[in-house]
């Protein structure tokens, strides 16, 4: 009999389980969830933030593959003094539960960059469920919310768009990528600043779409507050000293005809970057390694012969050279800020110096020189020898 | 006085090793004590400290074969002042078994299960270790005998995944903050995990008396010792020093930092599980076969749910919130157990020699 009852207690407690096993504490539906996939951040008039999501409607991106126009992702946006404030007044706005578990892009205005942004990244950072590999982009001359209402042409999804080409930096060295942990890490650090990525609008549009958005160039910190910009051009000179170039593309004048260009695209590039003590003062000594092919040719002449190649190798380096002296001198006068981590260096070297100079480290920086060493190799020309069409 | 099959010395070795590991996965002694990039240097000194304290150890199993903590301690002090000190070591056990329980119910309402309440998951974990009290330690040593590979292969699968992120400059400048620092750094690693060992003078005599535990015990603290230096290494070269004294938890920030599309954070949470897990199951065990022995009875078994909801208890009540219970185990923790881990172990020593001598 005993056992009987014992029996059926164990049952009963075995019925029990699968009803706490089945799931979470907390279990929210796939259709209440809002997948907010971008976040903008911009100031607000009033001394406070304002806060923009970008959330996923899934039904709308169903129609859309069925042929609809309806827009995949609506933008809606909220205020308040600390993002967390204005990010549960965002629910006023919405019927989802907003999940930041995907985010993807990360956009911070230009007056609100101005200002620091330390105060608006700390939440993203403390959370456990923002991904901290979003990417963090600064708009320059509009808002956030502007560019997060950019409506997507190739994708769906206007953040997934964005970030895709962000990732382009691999093969178009004018963009700036940075993810969220590498801004924290660079702003936590005393002899280096960061720099992040940009984001412009065209002048007059009536309807923006990601499309238009113009992503070359680079917004420059001092510490977390921004300082400048960098164009295009020096974005590449920067990712040369920071060891982030993979390919790209090099024009020099070609020695036959000085009217005429030659492409040179870079395969493989790599920087060695170093605060070297000469006589007790330091010198920031830059060293580029880098190879490429001639892919491009325009104007007559045989570039193959060894002299030629040779000439044009020399030319390369003195572009590369150019630009990184032009983007040192930029951090060094215009922005008073070390950019390249040369601080850091120091403060592994030379433990001594670094303590003098820990307080006014940027001021020190601006008074150093500089030298640069940049070695050229073209490895290959294609299919063609002369230009095509030239017979002789 | 343990009855049952005894275990073997690849299962004590599995247990110890996992035991010293332990929540160590996920934080680390040697960090916080303001030693920053100099925290690795840190855990050596206290890596050798602990060697030290296994050598007092193993001395006294030596010298007494087949006994437990409980014993040797009325064996050597007499009935009275014995059976004090088993008390104290009771609480010893129950309270390390606590924090630990705290430990990992934090880690899960921060970072897996923010809005389930912590009483839940501390009660989860507690349970499921009672449950396994209850069969007997060679069901621990079975259990974790397996989940030892899982745990030791996911710190060491997240180290490898971590290589390319791997800066060794961080490592530098060596000594910037002084030696007092490290010092610290050392002091806190002794007292957690490798003093935590003393319970191998309570689980010593599960093993077969074939068994070689100076072999087992010295190679748990070597191997136990390395795993938890690569993380800390991995950790500073992976995050820098500033970054690495901000994080609540610096192996959790490292896998965040892995690049799409991969996530191992998960490993991380499993491996703690297994980590808390092991101290939980054997801290319990520890305080129930001490009350059992403490009143000369047979079976233990009768004390581990009493126990468990203690351990459950007081790991709540203790703290009001994560920082007084980070503050106290960083600050006032490495001292408090001095006298649990070293100063008795080490007067049994003398009286343990002085009785021997006197024999001979």
């Amino acid at each position: 009999m005993l056992k009987h009852i014992q029996k059926t207690i164990v049952l009963l407690v075995l019925c029990l389980f699968p009803l706490v096993i089945t799931g979470c504490w907390n279990n929210v539906d796939l259709d209440d969830r809002g997948f907010v996939v971008a976040v903008g951040l911009d100031k607000a008039t009033n001394g406070q933030f304002d806060y923009s999501v970008q959330i996923i409607k899934p039904s709308a991106i169903e129609s859309r593959k069925q042929g609809g126009s309806s827009v995949a992702t609506e933008t809606i946006s909220s205020q308040g003094q600390t993002v967390f404030e204005a990010i549960r007044n965002l629910l006023s706005k919405t019927d989802k539960k907003l999940f930041y578990g995907h985010i993807q892009v990360i956009v911070i205005g230009e007056e609100l960059a101005r200002q620091g942004i330390l105060n608006v990244m700390d939440m993203f950072v403390r959370n456990i469920e923002t991904d901290k590999r979003a990417h963090i982009i600064i708009a320059r001359g509009t808002t956030a919310r502007n560019i997060l209402a950019a409506e997507g042409e190739v994708q769906d999804i206007p953040a997934v768009e964005i970030t895709n080409t962000l990732e382009n930096v691999k093969s178009l060295p004018k963009i700036k990528e940075t993810k969220l942990h590498e801004v924290i890490k660079n702003i936590n650090s005393n002899g280096n600043n960061p720099v992040l990525g940009v984001v412009t609008t065209p002048e007059t549009t009536e309807k923006l779409t990601v499309a238009e958005l113009d992503f070359t160039g680079a917004a420059v910190f001092n510490k977390d507050k921004l300082v400048g910009w960098l164009n295009p051009e020096e974005t590449t000179g920067f990712l040369f000293i920071e060891n982030k170039i993979k390919s790209g593309i090099i024009n020099v004048n070609n020695p036959f005809d000085t009217r005429a260009k030659v492409a040179i695209e870079i395969i493989r590039s790599s920087t060695k970057k170093d605060v070297r003590f000469i006589n007790g003062e330091p010198v920031i000594y830059i060293e580029v390694k880098q190879e490429g092919n001639m892919v491009d040719q325009q104007g007559e002449g045989d570039l193959t012969a060894p002299d030629k190649i040779k000439i044009l190798e020399n030319e390369t380096a003195q572009v590369i050279k150019n630009e990184i002296y032009h983007v040192i001198s930029l951090a060094q006068g215009e922005f008073q800020s070390d950019i390249f981590g040369l601080g850091d260096i120091v403060h592994k070297k030379n433990l001594k110096y670094w303590r003098e100079v820990e307080n006014n480290w940027n001021g020190e920086f601006s008074d150093l020189s500089v030298e640069v060493k940049v070695d050229s190799r073209i490895r290959r020309s294609g299919l063609i020898k002369k230009q095509a069409g030239e017979a002789r | 006085m343990i009855k049952g099959e005894k275990i073997s010395g690849m299962a004590l070795f599995l247990w110890l090793v996992t035991y010293t590991l332990g929540d160590m996965s996920i934080l680390n002694p040697a960090i916080g004590a303001k030693a920053y990039q100099d925290s690795w240097l840190g855990f050596i000194l206290g890596w050798t400290g602990g060697f030290i304290l296994m050598v007092i150890y193993v001395s006294i199993i030596r010298l007494t074969p087949s006994k437990t903590l409980f014993e040797i301690l009325k064996d050597s002090f007499g009935k009275y002042i014995g059976s004090i000190l088993i008390i104290f070591y009771i609480w010893y056990f129950i309270y390390n078994g606590s924090l630990v329980v705290r430990e990992f119910g934090e880690y899960a309402v921060i970072v897996n299960y923010p809005e389930t309440p912590i009483v839940f998951i501390s009660a989860l974990l507690v349970f499921m270790a009672a449950y396994m009290i209850k069969s007997g330690p060679q069901v621990i040593s079975r259990v974790y005998g397996i989940l030892a590979f899982i745990f030791i292969f996911s710190v060491l699968a997240i180290t490898m995944i971590l290589i390319p992120q791997f800066d060794f400059t961080n490592l530098f400048p060596f000594l910037e903050h002084g030696i007092k620092p490290v010092l610290k750094a050392g002091l806190n690693t002794v007292a957690f995990p490798f003093g935590e060992l003393v319970l191998l003078l309570v689980i010593a005599s599960v093993a077969k008396e074939s068994v070689n535990i100076k072999k087992a015990a010295y190679s748990a603290v070597a191997l136990g010792g390395f795993l938890i230096f690569v993380t800390i290494l991995r950790d500073i070269m992976v995050l820098g020093p500033g970054l690495l004294e901000n994080q609540t938890f610096p192996a959790q920030a490292s896998t965040q930092i892995i690049p799409k599309p991969l996530d191992v954070s998960p490993m991380v949470s499993v491996s703690l599980l297994i980590g808390s897990g092991i101290e939980t199951t054997t801290y319990l065990y520890a305080c129930t076969l001490g009350i059992s022995q403490l009143f000369n009875l047979d079976d233990y078994k009768p004390f581990v749910f009493p126990m468990a909801a203690l351990m459950v208890m007081i790991s709540l009540w203790n703290f009001t919130s994560v920082h007084q219970f980070f503050g106290w185990v960083s600050e006032i923790y490495p001292y408090y157990v001095v006298p649990f881990q070293t100063i008795i172990p080490l007067i049994i020593l003398i009286i343990l020699w002085t009785k021997k001598k006197a024999k001979s």
